[in-house]
């Protein structure tokens, strides 16, 4: 699961850090998002000792097609170990590369503007496709498929995003559901996302004239559920379960770019069997507007 | 409203004589833009408006200020499509217009450019009279004022202030 919760979120425009927005992307403009995340999981209830780091660095890129629909792109380079006591000792095996791309559509069906606010609903459809390599080796034979870089499968997903914003502040709410699909006789188990984000502007505490910086105080929370993987038609019953994150954050937005830190802390984790638990998520993101 | 061409000749053998005519600045008020991320999409998409020069957005009256190249006219009628290109919603616009003082077939009085005029909607008196005199003398003026779209979608100038243009 904690390699889910860090690839296969739909972190990809604007406000929120850990999740998507309903803001508009202008009409034919695009942004460039660059992201380090890095997970961490070493709770592990089986006593192997399992310790899995992964960084990933995935690249989004929205453009506007109208002003009401709006393209996403990311393809996330990522990084990924897993330390395991053995009777022979401790043992490493991981993977680094290219991630599997995903493509997303997001539509504004719906906004109310006024003065200094706005409010919007978005729904957005995204496809993952298997651009990861899925099949890698090393001198222990095949890698785990969670340590893949690519889950070899076509997952889609279907969401509904809300934002509202004023000067001040902003909110943002997002319910998500991931389908899975299987790939070389392993199917991940679906997923589903309920987030919720909070950004209050701390400076400047009086807006100024012209577009001054903004620096948001930013507090996040992700609720998630994932149904249990099953290997060659056989459920896996250590896998799956539902995670609960609070993620404080800071964001420093300009006209053209956006510098921002959250850390994803797990307030509560009810993880199938001896599935591996989470300690954190950080994510660092730098966008930029072309 | 169209300008008789009869009116509209006179106005451009006299704009030989004149600077510059047409509309030289021009605000716009975005309704929806809250944050300085989504500033930068609206000064984008209106600088690409034919005669553009310049455009500075005011987060705190949410306006965004729009300057013309030199010796060039803002497309004021792109603008409010400019912003909802950029997803936000336009309202008030106000120009700020040089040109010269005519009267359409209908008697109306609209202020004339090189190639096009603007239908004029004048409430103030006062300011009724000084344009009528202006107009007799045939001299050029400068007209601050806001500008909007009529139930037939013809675009309409409400003069509020008038100025003599700087030589």
């Amino acid at each position: 699961m904690a390699t889910f919760l860090l690839l296969n979120d739909q972190e990809i425009s604007a406000a929120p850090i850990t999740f998507n927005t309903a803001l508009p992307v202008a009409k034919g403009e695009t942004v460039v998002r660059i992201q380090t995340k890095l997970l961490r999981s070493t709770d592990d209830p089986s006593g192997a000792e399992r310790d899995l780091t992964v960084w990933a660095l995935p690249l989004v890129g929205p453009y506007g097609i109208t002003e009401k629909l709006a393209l996403f792109g990311i393809l996330p380079i990522l990084d990924k170990e897993m330390e395991t006591d053995t009777v022979s000792g401790k043992i490493k095996r991981g993977e680094s590369g290219i991630g599997d791309f995903t493509a997303m559509v997001r539509y504004t069906f719906w906004k109310k503007d006024a003065p200094g606010k706005t409010m919007r609903l978005a729904p957005f459809l995204a496809i993952k496709i298997p651009t990861g390599e899925d099949d890698a080796t090393d001198g222990d034979g095949k890698l785990p498929q969670p340590l893949q870089l690519g889950t070899g499968s076509w997952d889609y997903s279907l969401g509904l995003v809300m934002t509202r914003q004023t000067l001040a502040r902003q909110f943002d709410a997002s319910i998500s559901y991931t389908l899975k699909t299987e790939a070389n006789g392993f199917e991940f188990g679906d997923e589903a996302h309920f987030d919720l984000s909070y950004q209050h502007r701390i400076w400047p505490r009086e807006l100024t004239s012209g577009v001054p910086g903004f620096v948001y105080g930013v507090l996040e929370t992700n609720l998630i559920w994932q149904d249990n993987n099953t290997d060659q038609g056989i459920e896996d019953a250590d896998s799956g379960g539902v995670s609960w994150f609070l993620a404080p954050g800071i964001q420093y937005v300009t006209r053209r770019t956006v510098l921002e830190l959250a850390v994803q802390i797990p307030v509560a984790q009810n993880l199938n069997g001896t599935a591996l638990e989470n300690d954190f998520i950080s994510t660092l993101s730098f966008r930029m507007n072309f | 409203m169209k300008l008789k061409y009869m009116v509209l000749l006179p106005i451009m053998l006299l704009f030989s004589t004149f600077a510059h005519a047409g509309i030289s600045s021009m605000s716009v008020t975005v309704e929806g833009m809250a944050c300085p991320f989504c500033a930068f999409g609206v000064e984008k998409r209106i600088k690409k408006v034919k005669g553009v020069s310049s455009v500075d957005v005011d987060m705190r009256t949410g306006k965004a200020m729009i300057t013309a190249e030199p010796d060039a006219s803002i497309q004021y009628r792109d603008v409010p499509q400019a912003v909802r290109d950029a997803g936000f919603t336009p309202r008030e616009m106000h120009i700020s217009a040089s040109g010269l003082l005519g009267k359409d077939e209908n008697g109306s009085m609209v202020l004339g450019f090189e190639n096009f005029s603007l239908s004029l909607k004048i409430d103030n008196n006062e300011l009724k009279t000084q344009l009528e005199t202006a107009m007799k003398s045939a001299r050029p003026v400068v007209l601050n004022g806001r500008i909007f779209q009529n139930k037939a979608k013809d675009w309409i100038f409400t003069p509020e202030t008038v100025e003599e243009p700087e030589s």
